[in-house]
């Protein structure tokens, strides 16, 4: 009998065994191996061996005025867009559901959500376009003055920030969209049975009921706007200047584009998961996760 | 384009930061400190600021995009590199071509200098073709071929007098050879992109208008150009 119990454990390891070396190889070993690197002086654009440096690394980010910049450009992002995504995804979600057309909107919206992020980005670049993009085009024909898109810090940091909100809006739309589509319809009628009306059933029957699916949704786009990159790299680059830098853009500037500095670039990696790590705790405890989903 | 290496290579510059140092390039004094954090350095930056209201979306347009901006036929002038003189060329804004555009000197008189390099991979298993693809590439034939169809700059004086190139761009000896008199040259030191990207920080910020043009703004970019070079 025991014989049997230890051959179907090790059968059972032998058989989440390649899962676990990928997982090592893939994900604990660059980890721990970027803890490691954070200690260490190490550019790869010198042929120096790597110099244990201590906190050093840790310490240069609170000096580096363009990881400030671009911690502040993050935090904007995360205090403008994620809300707006939100609210947003929520009030189209109510307000296509049972419309006419509803299947037809519901193909069209998720349409922003399926683009590449390179296509996308290129797209929007040229909407950009100080001479010939189309959204200047249109602001003259209305007797507008063309705006710099790209060119200053305000209207380059609020064009990312509409990028964000049209492209991650339906995702917002499509999980509200299919949770509206669970909420048990007795428990509505009843509502309305008793009295409840429009908005009335709104705010306290379905409303109540969607919160889980909210907060859900919350955690995933505040940790994705936490490291957004991808359209920051295709429309701005950071620019002008340090005006939109993204803290993960930030990183990969460090680590890749222009310093190949592994050390400083790991000790940024590591705080930017501290970050995501605190503040996805204190959503849980905020938003009393475990008790809204029954944990 | 170098703004501050006109600045830089003045009588008075030169008897106050030194000779310009190959290895550190324009933006150093002799010794290897930054040197733009100066009355000449303002200057500089103040020519910039300057040339600002001439061009359509100076800080929101991108490499590429001021490359369209010529072809297009938007701004009289744009300072780039040779090789878009072959697209160019097909642009039907700009015809008749060699009516339409020349090139010169860039003002002030020091280009950056820029430049391909070729190596040999230590582990390449066919080193013999390599070199002698190198020994092709960088020969008077192929060096000349790179401009004619390409519009890749000479590496070669003897290709910028040969009489086929002298026949197909007349204009090409006197701009090489003033271009080739005055260029600066960036850091060669491994920390030179870091540099770049500080300043570019900076700088956008004095361009718009967040930052006063000043000694002390330089020097704060200064401080961290060398926070950076300590590392």
């Amino acid at each position: 009998m025991k014989a049997r119990t230890s051959r179907k454990k090790i059968t059972g390891f032998l058989m989440i065994l390649p899962l676990l070396i990928v997982f090592i190889g893939l994900t604990l070993y660059p980890f721990g191996y970027m803890i490691f690197m954070s200690f260490f002086r190490y550019s790869l654009a010198s042929w120096e061996k790597p110099e244990f440096v201590g906190i050093d690394n840790y310490r240069e980010v609170f000096r580096d005025r363009t990881a400030r910049s671009s911690v502040d450009f993050t935090l904007l992002l995360l205090v403008t867009a994620v809300p707006l995504e939100i609210l947003l995804g929520i009030g189209i979600a109510f307000l296509f559901r049972d419309s006419l057309g509803e299947k037809v909107f519901r193909s069209v919206l998720l349409i922003p959500m399926m683009v590449p992020a390179v296509v996308a980005g290129i797209a929007w670049k040229m909407l950009y376009n100080f001479e010939f993009g189309p959204i200047n085009y249109f602001l003259t024909l209305l007797g507008g003055e063309k705006i710099s898109w790209l060119g200053t810090q305000f209207f380059s940091r609020l064009g990312v920030i509409l990028i964000d909100v049209w492209q991650w809006t339906p995702f917002v739309f499509l999980v509200i969209y299919a949770g509206l589509q669970s909420i048990p319809r007795d428990v509505v009628e009843a509502s309305l049975v008793d009295g409840a009306r429009g908005f009335t059933a709104l705010r306290y029957v379905e409303l109540p009921l969607l919160r889980p699916l909210i907060w859900v949704v919350l955690i995933i786009r505040v940790i994705d706007a936490l490291k957004l990159f991808d359209i920051v790299y295709m429309v701005t680059f950071g620019g002008p200047g340090s005006a939109t830098h993204s803290y993960s853009f930030y990183i990969y500037k460090v680590g890749v584009s222009f310093g190949w500095d592994i050390g400083y670039a790991s000790a940024l990696s590591i705080l930017l998961l501290i970050a995501i790590t605190i503040l996805t705790n204190l959503l849980f405890r905020f938003l009393r996760f475990r008790e809204t989903l029954e944990l | 384009m170098n703004f501050f290496g006109p600045y830089r290579r003045s009588p008075e510059s030169i008897a106050k930061f030194g000779e310009v140092n190959l290895d550190w390039g324009d933006y150093f004094t002799a010794q290897g400190k930054p040197a733009f954090n100066s009355e000449e350095g303002v200057q500089a930056v103040q020519d910039m600021l300057d040339l600002m209201q001439y061009a359509p979306d100076p800080l929101g347009s991108d490499y590429g995009e001021t490359l369209e901006a010529f072809s297009k036929g938007m701004v009289a002038m744009v300072p780039q590199w040779t090789a878009c003189l072959a697209s160019w060329k097909e642009s039907p804004q700009l015809q008749p071509f060699e009516e339409k555009v020349g090139v010169a000197l860039m003002p002030g008189g020091v280009p950056v200098s820029g430049g391909w390099g070729l190596g040999i991979n230590a582990s390449s298993k066919n080193k013999e073709w390599a070199f002698r693809f190198i020994q092709y590439a960088t020969s008077k034939e192929g060096d000349t071929i790179q401009w004619l169809k390409y519009r890749i700059g000479p590496t070669r004086q003897s290709v910028v007098v040969d009489p086929q190139v002298v026949t197909d761009s007349p204009w090409l000896q006197e701009v090489y050879v003033a271009s080739l008199n005055g260029a600066s040259h960036r850091p060669r030191i491994p920390e030179e992109p870091k540099l770049e990207d500080v300043f570019v920080g900076v700088l956008s910020e004095i361009l718009l208008g967040q930052q006063p043009n000043t000694v002390e703004t330089l020097n704060a970019v200064a401080e961290e150009w060398e926070r950076a070079l300590r590392k």
